[in-house]
C-alpha cells in the first residue's frame, strides 16, 4: 500500500468519525435521490406521482437498514459505537445520581486503596535502586545453619580482611549511617550522615552531579559529598559549593562534590542528607576504638559481582574465604561467648538489586495484612457494585428486550453494559487514582517514627499505572459481567407483551452476593476489631515507669574531647545547675533510656548461685545517676537508691529489678547479696543495694526482663554519650531550649538533641497503630458497603412488592407482620452471611497471630463485637425500607400496576 | 449484523461489476445500478441494499472516490469515479475474474 492511499483512508477514516453529521447527511441525500429516480421510472411508465413514490420506497426496502449497511462498511464503526454507548451510559449514570456516587464512591475507596497499598509495595519491595546496574549488587549476611534470622552487621576488621581477600566482588562497600550536628547553639541541625567506605560510590556506580565522589579519603578523611535534596535545601543549589566548608559534630569538612536527584544510597527509606569517609571515625571521636574492635559488629556488607561472576559462584567462592575471615579478624578471646557464636556463621550472597532490607523486614507482615484487607475491600466494592447494578438490570429488561426486539444482537447489547460498567469503573478508577497516590503519600508519612525518619519516593509511575488499569479492568468484569450476562439472558416476548416491569427468574444470585458481602465485611470488621483491642492493650501495658512529661537530652561530651574527670565534673555540674531550672521537677542521668536507645546486657555471676547449663541467664544493665528512678517514675521497693556516696572509688554497688530477685533469691533476702559482671568491665564485687519494681527495657511485647542498673560514677568504661532525663509538670519539649542554655552555658559546642520519653514508647507502636487505624478505616468502610448494598436490594425488593404488600393489608395483615415480612427476608441472608464470615475468620486470623498482643486469634468477644456491629447495622438498613413496606396504602398499591 | 437481502451475485463480484461500470465515466449510484441492469440485458439486478454498502467499502479501500455534481436534469447527485489505486484493482480483479471464469467453464465443458 502506497503512502498516498493510506493518507487517504486515514482522511476518510477521520471524516467519518469527525465529520460523522455531515456523511451521514450525504448519505440520506444519496438515498433520496435514488429513490426520486426510481419513482420517476415508475411516472414514466405511466403511474400517478404518488403511487410511483411509494412504489419506489417499497422497492428500495428499509432506509434504516441499508444506512446501517453502509455505515458497518465504514472502518470507524467501533469507535463510533463505543463513543455512543459511553454517551448513552453517562446519561443514564447522570439519571441516577444517588446510584453514581455510591458506586464512584466505592470504587474509588476500592481502586484507590489497592493503588495506594500497590504503591507502597513497588517502593519498598520491588524498585530496583536508582543506581548503575542495580543487579549485580549482593548483599552478604552470615547465617546460622538451623537457625532464622541473619547477621547482618560486621567489624570493621572483617570488612578490611574482606575487601582485601574477595577477588569475585569487583567492590565490596560498607557505610554506617549516624546523626550529626551542624551549625552552632539555636541553629544547630541534626542532619543524616553516611560514613561511607571507599568503594561506595564506585560499587553502587553512582557519578555526581557536581565535583567529585568519595573515593579513598583515609589519608584526608575531612571531606564530604553532599545529597542532592540536602544541597538544594541547604545551599539553593548553588554550583560555588565546592571548596566551601561545613561543620559536622563541630569539625570543618571540605565539599568536594553533589550525589545526582533521587539518591538514596543502598537503605530503601533512608534519606542521608551528607556523606563522608568512614575514616572520619578518627577525627570525630579520636579516643574511640571502633574501627579496630574485633568485637563491635556494626558494619553491613555490600558488594558488585565481579563481571561474568554469577551469584551461585560467588558464594561458592565465598565460603572458604570466610572461615578465614573469622580466623584472621575474629574476636582475640578464643573461648569467649562471641566467638563461639561467630564461628558458627557461615556466608550467605543475597539479591541486593532493590537494597537493603531494613525496612523491608519490620514492614513485611503489616503490609502484608494491608494487601489483603484492600483486596477485600475491593472485593466487598465490586460485590455491592454488582448487586446494584443487577437490581438496574432488572429494571431495564424492558428497553432490553425492546432493543432485543428491533433487531440488536445480544453481543452488542453485552458490549454496550459492559461499557457503561467500563465507564463507571474507569471514572472511579481515574477518582481511586488521585485518592491513591494522596493516601500513600499519607502511609509513607505514617511510617516515620520519631527515631527513623522513613522518607520514600512515592510517586506515579508506569508500574503503578498499570497495576491500577489492571485493577480496574479485573473490577469491571468482576461487577459488570454477571449483571449484563443475567439482564441478557431474558427471552423477548413475556416482557414486551407485559404492560409493566416483570421480573424474571428468581434472584439466588443478588441473594448470594449479599450473603457474600456481609461475610467479607465480618472479616474486616473482625480483623479491625483484633488490631484495634491489640493496640489497645499495648497502650494499657504497666510500663514500669511514667512516660509522660519527660524531656530526654542526648549530650555528647567525648565529641568536644571531655573525658574521664572532666566529663563527671561537668554531669555533676548539669545536675545542679538543672534541679533549680524552673519547671524541672527532677533531674538525671543514664546511658541508656527505656525502648529505643537501649541495650546493654551481659550474663552475671550471683554469687552463690550456680548457672544451669544452657541458661543463658541474661541481664539487662544501665549505668544511671542518682535520681533516676524517681525522674522515671519507677518505683523504689526496698532498700536505697544511689547517691553521691556512690562514687567513682567507693565501693561498687547495684540495683536489681523483681524479675532479678524472683530468679536468683526466689527464697532469700536479694538486699546485701554480691553480683559481678564479666571482669573485662574491671568493675568487681557489687553489692544489692536497692531493688526496683519491673520496667519495660527493648519493647512492650515480650516477658520483662532480668535488670540491674549500676551507679553512672562507678562506670570504669566513661560513656561518650548520656541522656539526661528531665521530669517536668509542663509539655516536655517546650523546656529543651531552656536545657539547651544551660548545656551550652558550659561549652558551647557540646552536641545535643532533644526528644520526649513518650515519643519514644509511641515509636515502637507506629506500626500498630497504623494497622489498628488503617482496618478501622476499612472496616467503616466495609460497614457502610454492607449497609448501602442491604438498603438498595430491599428497597428495591419492597418497591416490587409493593402490590402485594397492598393486597396483603387490604386482606387485614398487620403493620407488624409486614414489618417482619421484609426484615425477616434481610435477617436470614445477614444471619447466613455472619456464619460463613465467622467460620472463614476462624481460620484466617490465626494467619496474623505474630502481630496481635493482649488478645487471641481466635477470641469469642471480638467475634462477638464484630457480628453484633455488623448485624446492628444490617438491621437499621433493612429496617428503613420495611417500615417504607408498613406505610403502604393499600389503595394506591393496589392502583399502581 | 446481517442487513437487507442476500446478493444475487456471486461473492465479489459486485465490487468488480462497480469498478468497471465507473471505470470509462463517473456515475452516481442509481447509475451503477441502471447501467449494470442494462449491460447485463437485465440478468444482473443490483439491490440497493448491496450496492451502498459496497460503494462505502470501496470508497474506504480509496479504490473510488466521489464528488457532487449535476445530473442531465439539473439534479445534485454523488458521482463515483476510479482513483489510481482503483483502476490497479480494476485490473487485478478482471484478470482474477478470467481465470475463475475460465476455469469454470473449463469444468463445465467436460463433465
Amino acid at each position: 500500500m502506497n503512502a498516498m492511499r493510506m493518507v487517504d483512508r486515514l482522511r476518510l477514516r477521520l471524516r467519518s468519525l469527525f465529520h460523522h453529521d455531515s456523511v451521514e447527511r450525504e448519505l440520506d441525500e444519496e438515498m433520496r435521490f435514488h429513490v426520486e429516480e426510481l419513482a420517476r421510472q415508475h411516472v414514466e411508465r405511466g403511474l400517478t406521482a404518488d403511487q410511483a413514490r411509494a412504489e419506489a420506497l417499497r422497492q428500495f426496502g428499509g432506509v434504516a437498514q441499508l444506512q446501517e449497511g453502509c455505515r458497518d462498511e465504514r472502518r470507524t464503526r467501533w469507535v463510533e459505537d463505543v463513543v455512543s454507548d459511553a454517551r448513552y451510559a453517562a446519561r443514564l449514570f447522570a439519571k441516577s445520581p444517588g446510584f453514581t456516587a455510591v458506586a464512584l464512591l466505592s470504587l474509588a475507596l476500592g481502586i484507590g486503596a489497592n493503588t495506594a497499598t500497590f504503591t507502597l509495595v513497588e517502593t519498598v519491595m520491588l524498585r530496583e535502586l536508582p543506581v548503575h546496574e542495580p543487579g549485580a549488587l549482593v548483599q552478604i549476611v552470615g547465617v546460622i545453619p538451623g537457625e532464622e534470622g541473619s547477621q547482618g552487621s560486621f567489624s570493621h576488621p572483617n570488612f578490611r580482611w574482606l575487601r582485601e581477600h574477595a577477588a569475585m566482588f569487583s567492590h565490596l562497600f560498607t557505610w554506617d549511617s549516624r546523626k550529626l550536628e551542624t551549625g552552632e547553639g539555636e541553629s544547630m541541625e541534626w542532619i543524616t550522615v553516611d560514613r561511607v567506605s571507599e568503594d561506595y560510590f564506585a560499587g553502587l556506580g553512582v557519578a555526581p552531579i557536581l565535583g567529585r565522589a568519595l573515593a579513598d579519603e583515609r589519608q584526608q578523611p575531612a571531606v564530604a559529598v553532599l545529597s542532592y535534596g540536602w544541597w538544594r535545601r541547604r545551599f539553593h543549589a548553588d554550583s560555588a559549593v565546592l571548596g566551601q566548608t561545613i561543620r559536622l559534630g563541630g569539625l570543618p569538612f571540605t565539599i568536594v562534590g553533589v550525589t545526582p536527584e533521587g539518591f538514596f544510597g543502598p537503605v530503601v527509606g533512608s534519606s542521608p542528607d551528607v556523606f563522608i569517609p568512614l575514616a572520619s571515625e578518627r577525627l570525630l571521636n579520636p579516643e574511640s576504638e571502633v574501627l579496630s574492635s574485633r568485637t563491635t559488629v556494626w558494619l553491613p556488607l555490600m558488594a558488585r559481582l565481579g563481571p561474568g561472576v554469577s551469584m551461585p559462584r560467588a558464594a561458592a567462592g565465598l565460603q572458604p574465604l570466610w572461615a578465614a575471615m573469622i580466623q584472621e579478624t575474629g574476636p582475640l578471646d578464643r573461648e569467649g561467648p562471641m566467638t563461639r557464636w561467630f564461628t558458627k556463621l557461615k556466608s550467605q550472597v543475597e539479591p541486593a538489586s532493590t537494597g537493603v532490607p531494613l525496612l523491608r523486614r519490620q514492614f513485611r507482615q503489616p503490609l502484608a495484612v494491608l494487601v489483603v484487607v484492600v483486596a477485600v475491600v475491593l472485593l466487598i466494592a465490586c460485590v455491592n457494585l454488582s448487586n446494584l447494578l443487577l437490581a438496574r438490570s432488572l429494571t431495564r429488561q424492558r428497553e432490553i428486550a425492546l432493543r432485543l426486539a428491533v433487531g440488536a444482537s445480544r453481543g452488542r447489547l453485552l458490549r454496550q453494559m459492559l461499557t457503561e460498567s467500563l465507564l463507571l469503573a474507569a471514572a472511579g478508577a481515574a477518582l481511586g487514582l488521585l485518592f491513591g497516590l494522596w493516601s500513600s503519600r499519607l502511609l509513607a508519612s505514617l511510617l516515620s517514627t520519631s527515631r527513623d525518619t522513613i522518607s520514600l519516593d512515592i510517586g506515579l509511575n508506569l508500574t503503578v499505572l498499570a497495576y491500577t488499569a489492571f485493577v480496574t479492568l479485573l473490577t469491571t468484569l468482576l461487577f459488570g459481567l454477571a449483571p449484563a450476562l443475567r439482564a441478557l439472558r431474558a427471552s423477548v416476548h413475556p416482557l414486551l407483551k407485559e404492560g409493566t416491569l416483570q421480573v424474571i427468574g428468581r434472584r439466588i444470585s443478588s441473594r448470594a452476593l449479599l450473603v457474600t458481602q456481609v461475610a467479607l465485611s465480618l472479616l474486616l470488621v473482625a480483623g479491625a476489631t483484633l488490631f484495634l483491642r491489640t493496640f489497645h492493650s499495648l497502650l494499657s501495658v504497666d510500663l514500669g515507669f511514667d512516660a509522660d512529661r519527660v524531656l530526654i537530652a542526648s549530650v555528647e561530651p567525648g565529641r568536644i574531647g571531655l573525658k574521664d574527670e572532666a566529663a563527671s565534673q561537668f554531669y555533676r555540674d548539669l545536675q545542679d545547675r538543672l534541679q533549680v531550672l524552673p519547671g524541672a521537677e527532677s533531674v538525671s542521668f543514664s546511658s541508656m533510656t527505656p525502648i529505643q536507645n537501649c541495650c546493654w546486657w551481659e550474663t552475671m555471676i550471683v554469687e552463690g548461685h550456680t548457672r544451669p547449663p544452657g541458661d543463658k541467664q541474661d541481664v539487662f544493665l544501665n549505668s544511671v545517676a542518682p535520681g533516676f528512678f524517681r525522674t522515671m517514675g519507677t518505683r523504689l521497693l526496698r532498700g536505697r537508691d544511689f547517691d553521691a556516696d556512690d562514687a567513682f572509688n567507693s565501693r561498687p554497688v547495684a540495683i536489681v529489678n523483681e524479675s532479678f530477685v524472683r530468679k536468683f533469691f526466689p527464697k532469700s533476702e536479694a538486699l546485701g547479696r554480691i553480683i559481678s559482671l564479666p571482669p573485662s568491665y574491671e568493675l568487681g564485687a557489687m553489692e544489692i543495694v536497692g531493688i526496683v519494681e519491673d520496667a519495660r527495657y527493648i519493647d512492650l511485647r515480650g516477658p520483662t526482663r532480668l535488670a540491674a542498673y549500676f551507679p553512672l560514677a562507678q562506670s570504669r568504661e566513661r560513656p561518650s554519650s548520656v541522656e539526661v532525663l528531665v521530669r517536668t509538670p509542663g509539655p516536655p519539649l517546650a523546656l529543651a531550649s531552656a536545657v539547651r542554655e544551660q548545656v551550652h552555658s558550659f561549652h558551647p559546642a557540646m552536641p545535643v538533641k532533644f526528644r520526649s520519653l513518650a515519643q519514644e514508647v509511641d515509636g515502637v507502636l507506629t506500626y500498630e497503630r497504623l494497622l489498628a487505624l488503617l482496618t478501622a478505616f476499612f472496616g467503616g468502610v466495609a460497614l457502610t458497603l454492607a449497609a448501602i448494598g442491604l438498603y438498595g436490594i430491599l428497597s428495591y425488593a419492597v418497591t416490587r412488592r409493593t402490590a402485594e404488600i397492598g393486597v396483603r393489608v387490604a386482606l387485614g395483615a398487620s403493620r407488624a407482620s409486614v414489618l417482619w415480612l421484609v426484615m425477616r427476608q434481610s435477617l436470614m441472608l445477614v444471619i447466613v452471611g455472619l456464619a460463613i464470615g465467622c467460620t472463614a475468620a476462624l481460620y484466617l486470623t490465626r494467619l496474623v497471630k505474630p502481630l496481635l498482643f493482649g488478645v487471641k486469634p481466635v477470641d469469642p468477644l471480638t467475634f462477638a463485637i464484630a457480628a453484633g456491629v455488623l448485624g446492628t447495622v444490617a438491621l437499621l438498613a433493612s429496617w428503613l425500607p420495611a417500615r417504607r413496606a408498613a406505610a403502604v396504602d393499600p389503595v394506591r398499591a393496589l392502583r399502581y400496576e | 449484523m446481517p442487513m437487507g437481502k442476500p446478493s444475487d451475485l456471486i461473492q465479489g463480484t459486485l465490487d468488480l461489476l462497480i469498478l468497471k461500470t465507473i471505470s470509462l465515466e463517473p456515475r452516481h449510484g442509481w447509475g451503477i445500478a441502471q447501467r449494470i441492469q442494462q449491460v447485463s440485458g437485465d440478468v444482473l439486478q443490483v439491490q440497493q441494499g448491496s450496492l451502498y454498502p459496497a460503494l462505502h467499502r470501496l470508497e474506504q479501500h480509496a479504490w473510488i472516490k466521489c464528488d457532487w455534481r449535476e445530473t442531465d436534469n439539473n439534479r445534485r447527485a454523488k458521482f463515483y469515479s476510479l482513483t489510481a489505486a482503483g483502476r490497479r484493482q480494476l485490473d487485478k480483479e478482471l484478470a482474477n475474474w478470467k481465470r475463475l471464469s475460465g476455469a469454470v467453464g473449463l469444468i463445465v465443458e467436460m463433465v
